[in-house]
């Protein structure tokens, strides 16, 4: 499967303190791209301006269409943030339910689509546990889930790994290998403990197996401003 | 407080202040009912038309101006979320310190411009408890919103939320139980309003139950039974409204002693005095200066004023801290509930009827407002100092008493370095609050005593408004020199 996906030219961000530069480049339609920089670099800048969240200067497309013309609630990108967020006045299912409400769906075809990815996770059971009464990886998966279920043009993942146990990564990644199988869509995937050698994804065989000639990095630089 | 006070002291401690403060007084009050439940009288009474319409239209008149308080409040909310304008919200802080009688002042002056010719009645109450209570409300809601994560809303606006999805599906319904919290203390607020009744009711029938319990005791005809029944429908009403607030934070899962603590923590945020403040509280000083030296008549009350307000409030302060040093100041939160009528009421039946006779009367009735209203403003200094002492405990405590401090000491040194400038401020604010107090004053003294807020409450009484503006606006400008000479820099 081919096709543009992520495009970016002469993409920056800038902050009163320091400028991050993105090198120009073209991915496919089904690419996985690493977001490699080390703490403080500012991938959180980066992605921000992605989703709309902060301004940037420079070119970003996604299938062809430019999304510096369109807002955050257009830009169909699915994020997942780092430290398990979700919406603490909801439980689980509601959570999960939120992105597909927000972009029309029904109420009750919502609710199925929640329910159904609840069960794949494992967690059907916790559908009306409150935000509180969720372990770690419980809530990942809701997240997850949230970010996925409605079908966005692009996923984002910040570090998704991170404080899980073995178990709880072994579940997403299975759960992230069928949607993209499914779903070829492009996916930008944060990692802060980035090894600037090589291409490492330590640990995430499956994930990885899945993208091994797909995966590439993605380089930032840095300018500190005087 | 983490200083291992033993359980039997702390207990002795607790039913000490209680029972001086809250069992002996209303058992005093309750000891008079009997005598009062003569054959049918007292249900009579209780559940005659002219009871019963009374507390229902002090219901009716605090829900319409919350109401009406909500509606405007919900307008400016959705005006100005998650948007920062100091200079609105620094006009709604202000608030905290303009005296009810200002908002009387400006009631009664609006409605003369408009040439309205019945100015006194439930309709001017109405407005100025709502001029009151929007900027209170408008101001939490804003906090609470504020206090909305940021992450949420990013995600929420990534998951396609409109401007107006953000605002309806997240900030209204992440905020709505402190709003409905806050909405409760405004009518628990409502319902308790002394001082605006008396002075634009323009008496019966025009008033609420707070004002008939005071009317029904303290005029030359003592209508006892009528007064108990008052004060019996005042609790019901209360009772109903703390009720309602318990359902709530059970419900939110929020803790009820720091449902004020946002709003109140950003008045006590600490600056380095700027030269703007530096030249507003000496153009403050001045001017107080000049209009008391040219308003010879209100030398005497300021003087009474500043007096009862620094010793009620450093009363309160100094019972707050001693409630808390013993970790018992929970016992003291129950006062916030009680009508401050009422409460004075059974003060005044419990000491001040004993201290009638006395050959010092004056001195010691002045100490019983002093106490009175020190125990008024205790649940709200409570409520404030609690989280911050609670906050600034530590294992630093701990590690100073394996040092060897002893409790006092590890106090001394670790927290009220720490809390003391919240502290300061706080009795400023109380300060500023009390200056103002009306009801506990005209209840316990007989015209003797007449400090600044009685003072400015009785030129309105005998409609001498420039009087009342002039005592009104010393208020406003002692306040001001009270409140921003104690901000400093932590």
């Amino acid at each position: 499967m081919s096709g543009t996906g992520l495009e970016f030219k002469n993409f920056k961000v800038q902050r009163p303190s320091f400028t991050v530069e993105v090198q120009d480049f073209k991915s496919d339609l089904h690419e996985a791209i690493e977001l490699q920089a080390p703490s403080g670099f500012g991938k959180t800048s980066v992605i921000r301006a992605i989703l709309g969240l902060d301004p940037h200067s420079g070119e970003v497309k996604l299938q062809g269409v430019r999304l510096l013309l369109l807002p955050v609630h257009k830009r169909k990108i699915g994020m997942v943030f780092q430290d398990q967020v979700l919406f603490t006045h909801m439980n689980a299912l509601e959570n999960a339910m939120s992105g597909l409400l927000l972009q029309g769906r029904s109420e009750e075809e919502s609710e199925k689509l929640a329910l159904e990815g609840l069960e794949k996770f494992g967690i059907r059971d916790r559908a009306f546990a409150r935000v509180g009464e969720l372990s770690g990886g419980e809530r990942q998966r809701v997240a997850i889930l949230r970010a996925t279920l409605w079908k966005p043009n692009l996923l984002i993942l910040d570090e998704p790994f991170q404080g899980l146990d073995q178990l709880n990564r072994q579940l997403i990644k299975d759960y992230m290998a069928q949607f993209l199988a499914e779903h070829p869509i492009p996916m930008i995937w944060v990692d802060h403990q980035a090894d600037f050698e090589g291409l490492h994804l330590v640990g995430e065989q499956r994930f990885d197996e899945l993208r091994q000639n797909e995966r590439r990095v993605f380089n930032l630089t840095k300018s500190k401003k005087d | 407080m983490n200083l291992e006070i033993p359980k039997p002291i702390r207990y002795l401690v607790a039913t000490l202040f209680l029972t001086a403060a809250l069992f002996y007084p209303f058992y005093q009050m309750i000891s008079i009912v009997p005598s009062l439940l003569k054959g049918r009288e007292f249900v009579n009474v209780l559940l005659s038309r002219e009871v019963c319409w009374l507390a229902w239209i002090t219901f009716r008149s605090a829900f319409i101006a919350l109401a009406i308080t909500f509606g405007i409040s919900f307008s400016l909310v959705a005006l100005l979320s998650r948007t920062h304008v100091p200079l609105i919200r620094a006009m709604f802080e202000t608030t905290w310190i303009v005296p009810g009688l200002l908002v009387a002042l400006v009631v009664l002056g609006g409605q003369k411009h408009l040439g309205i010719i019945d100015r006194y009645g439930l309709h001017a109450i109405i407005i100025a408890w709502v001029i009151m209570g929007v900027p209170y409300l408008t101001l939490g809601w804003l906090r609470a919103i504020d206090d909305v994560d940021d992450r949420e809303i990013d995600l929420y606006r990534t998951l396609g939320a409109t401007k107006f999805k953000l605002f309806t599906g997240l900030l209204l319904r992440k905020s709505f139980p402190m709003v409905q919290s806050l909405m409760v203390h405004q009518f628990y607020w409502y319902l308790v309003s002394f001082s605006l009744v008396g002075v634009l009711g323009g008496g019966p029938p025009n008033e609420t139950l707070e004002v008939a319990i005071y009317s029904a005791v303290h005029y030359d005809k003592v209508r006892t039974v009528e007064a108990l029944c008052y004060a019996i429908w005042q609790i019901f009403l209360l009772a109903i409204v703390r009720g309602f607030l318990a359902w709530i934070s059970v419900r939110a899962h929020l803790h009820k002693e720091d449902l004020f603590t946002e709003e109140w923590n950003s008045l006590g945020q600490h600056q380095r005095p700027t030269r703007k403040l530096k030249v507003l509280v000496i153009v403050s000083a001045v001017t107080a200066f000049l209009m008391i030296v040219f308003n010879p008549d209100v030398f005497d009350p300021v003087i009474q004023g500043v007096v009862l307000a620094t010793a009620s409030s450093g009363l309160s302060i100094g019972l707050s801290m001693f409630l808390m040093f013993f970790g018992i100041d929970g016992v003291a939160r129950s006062l916030a509930w009680i009508s401050p009528m009422i409460f004075s009421l059974a003060w005044w039946r419990a000491y001040a009827l004993e201290i009638a006779p006395s050959p010092n009367r004056e001195w010691m009735m002045a100490a019983l407002v002093v106490a009175v209203q020190a125990l008024l403003f205790l649940p709200w200094a409570l409520r404030f100092l609690g989280p911050i002492y609670r906050r600034a405990r530590g294992r630093e405590i701990d590690a100073m008493r394996t040092l060897g401090a002893g409790r006092f000491k590890a106090w001394r040194r670790i927290e009220w370095p720490r809390v003391a400038p919240d502290t300061r401020f706080l009795f400023s604010v109380i300060w500023s609050f009390a200056l103002s107090e009306v009801s506990t004053v005209i209840l316990f003294s007989k015209g003797g005593f007449e400090p600044l807020g009685v003072w400015v409450q009785n030129q309105l009484l005998r409609f001498r408004i420039h009087e009342a503006w002039i005592g009104t606006f010393l208020i406003i400008l002692l306040s001001i020199l009270m409140i921003q000479s104690r901000r400093r820099k932590v």
